[in-house]
């Protein structure tokens, strides 16, 4: 019933959505021993692993996720046919950019060679059990930094299939994104055409920092709440570097991190930029300008102003129109549905872009049928 | 809109829901310790099945640090995003004068060709619109 309630909105829309960001999961770690080598099998079954790290608040609204979308035997995400029906089909998904589920926080493994395989395996999971499945799907391949030799190792084994479209790494990380540690990873990104995809998590997770810079906050409502500061760190941080300016192709994807904090932010960094330039003389252009040729946001979680005006003047204010990209989450319990993340009163045309033309110029989709993506 | 019959007593035990198509909506009925209660299946945030979420109590505090647990299984939790309802009244815990899904009255009775009393278990239930 509430299945053919979703059906009938999604056609409402009308529109070919690009969902940017949805989560396949494996139902346990053993889902991933076919892809391993047998020595890493054989440290899971010695060791007893069997949770790839984790922050430490319980979460707080039904564990995580969308209950209907616990399958009968399995977990949210494991189901294949379920999220063709309850995702994909319902909301006329054209392109959907799956996200492995708990993949990206394998970069607070502390053993970088575990870590490592895990991650090579995940790619070859996701690449076999979902993105051959199902023309629409797209993916995203998951790295890990501990070792920055052995992920670019990873970018060049996954990233010329034509359906890896972008490299996943977690809000949560050891240092700001932009510095020069990382750049052996942009440059390997860039030169196979794939977007740098920071995906919502990984802070205060295992061998990582706290999840604020004042500390552990009590409850997983403040961890959620508090996560765009993560975003907003590595934003600054990719743009103060001067990444863009060795990398003149480098897009990045804020995935789940928010935007409306983006006025206060780069109105913050353009003022200083006046006084304190000198600081990154290697910048050409006040720093919020890089900000529309290198950066998009997924709209999920979508912010929820008592007034949807106040929500339209953001967009306006930051360029939303081109800068927002839909995303569902699926399956996970902040899950937006199309027919109601976008604030009454967006005109047409911009609702257009975000629910579909921005992801299809930004992973150079456009003109391509489901399943062959160019570059 | 008149009453509408959806299932006999019994098949609606102490502890179950279940979701119903009455008059063209879906509606979820609940039994909670004997007693019934019908929330039109549709949340009032996003359009979620509202009636397929969990059944927990209120949790109130007079001060920081309190915890006073209440209304055990009376408050229903979208399986969506986890906006509270009171099952009673439809109101939302956190804004009950603002949001609010559709309560139905819910009575059990006889089936209506039936002009001898029956036991309670072969009553009907019925939602009215």
């Amino acid at each position: 019933m509430a299945g053919s309630l979703r059906q009938q909105t999604g056609r409402k829309a009308g529109v070919r959505l690009v969902d940017c960001d949805v989560h396949p999961n494996i139902k346990s770690i053993k889902d991933l021993y076919p892809y391993l080598p047998r020595r890493w099998v054989d440290y899971i079954e010695e060791t007893g692993f069997s949770q790839i790290p984790q922050n430490p608040y319980p979460k707080g609204a039904n564990r995580g996720v969308r209950l209907d979308a616990v399958p009968e035997n399995g977990v949210a995400g494991s189901d294949l046919n379920l999220m063709r029906s309850q995702l994909l089909d319902a909301y006329g998904v054209e392109f959907a950019i799956l996200n492995p589920e708990h993949s990206y926080r394998l970069n607070f493994l502390p053993n970088a060679d575990f870590a490592a395989a895990l991650a090579s395996a995940f790619n070859d999971w996701l690449v076999n059990e979902w993105l051959k499945k199902d023309p629409r799907f797209l993916g995203s391949a998951v790295i890990t930094t501990q070792d920055p030799e052995q992920a670019v190792r990873e970018i060049r084994r996954v990233g010329n299939d034509p359906r890896i479209v972008q490299i996943l790494l977690p809000a949560g990380a050891q240092r700001p994104y932009g510095q020069r540690y990382y750049w052996p990873v942009y440059a390997a990104a860039e030169e196979l055409g794939l977007a740098i995809g920071i995906h919502f998590g990984g802070t205060g997770v295992s061998t990582g920092h706290p999840p604020t810079p004042v500390g552990w906050p009590s409850f997983y409502l403040e961890w959620h709440t508090l996560m765009p500061q993560a975003f907003q760190a590595h934003l600054v941080s990719f743009i103060c570097e001067g990444v863009f300016e060795r990398f003149k192709g480098l897009r990045v994807t804020m995935i789940e991190g928010g935007f409306s904090w983006l006025p206060h932010v780069l109105w913050r960094l353009d003022k200083n930029f006046r006084a304190l330039r000198s600081e990154v003389p290697w910048l050409k252009r006040f720093p919020s300008e890089y900000v529309a040729e290198h950066f998009r946001f997924t709209t999920q979680p979508m912010e929820e102003p008592e007034n949807d005006a106040d929500m339209l003047e953001v967009i306006r204010i930051i360029g939303g129109e081109r800068l927002l990209m839909y995303a569902t989450d699926y399956p996970h319990w902040d899950f937006d549905a199309p027919e109601y993340a976008l604030p009454q009163g967006l005109d047409e045309a911009t609702k257009l872009r975000i629910l579909r033309e921005n992801a299809l110029e930004w992973y150079g989709l456009n003109g391509q049928a489901s399943g062959l993506p160019g570059k | 809109m008149g009453k509408h019959p959806v299932c006999r007593v019994s098949e609606l035990p102490p502890g179950s829901r279940r979701i119903f198509e009455v008059a063209g909506r879906s509606i979820g009925v609940f039994n909670v310790g004997g007693r019934f209660y019908a929330l039109r299946n549709r949340c009032p945030h996003q359009g979620g099945p509202l009636c397929l979420g969990r059944l927990s109590g209120l949790v109130l505090a007079g001060a920081p640090g309190e915890h006073q647990y209440s209304d055990d299984g009376l408050i229903l939790r979208c399986p969506w995003h986890g906006w509270e309802f009171d099952i009673r009244t439809g109101r939302a815990v956190i804004d009950p004068q603002k949001t609010r899904v559709k309560a139905y009255r819910v009575t059990v009775e006889p089936p209506r060709a039936e002009t001898y009393p029956v036991v309670v278990e072969d009553q009907v239930v019925y939602v009215h619109l």
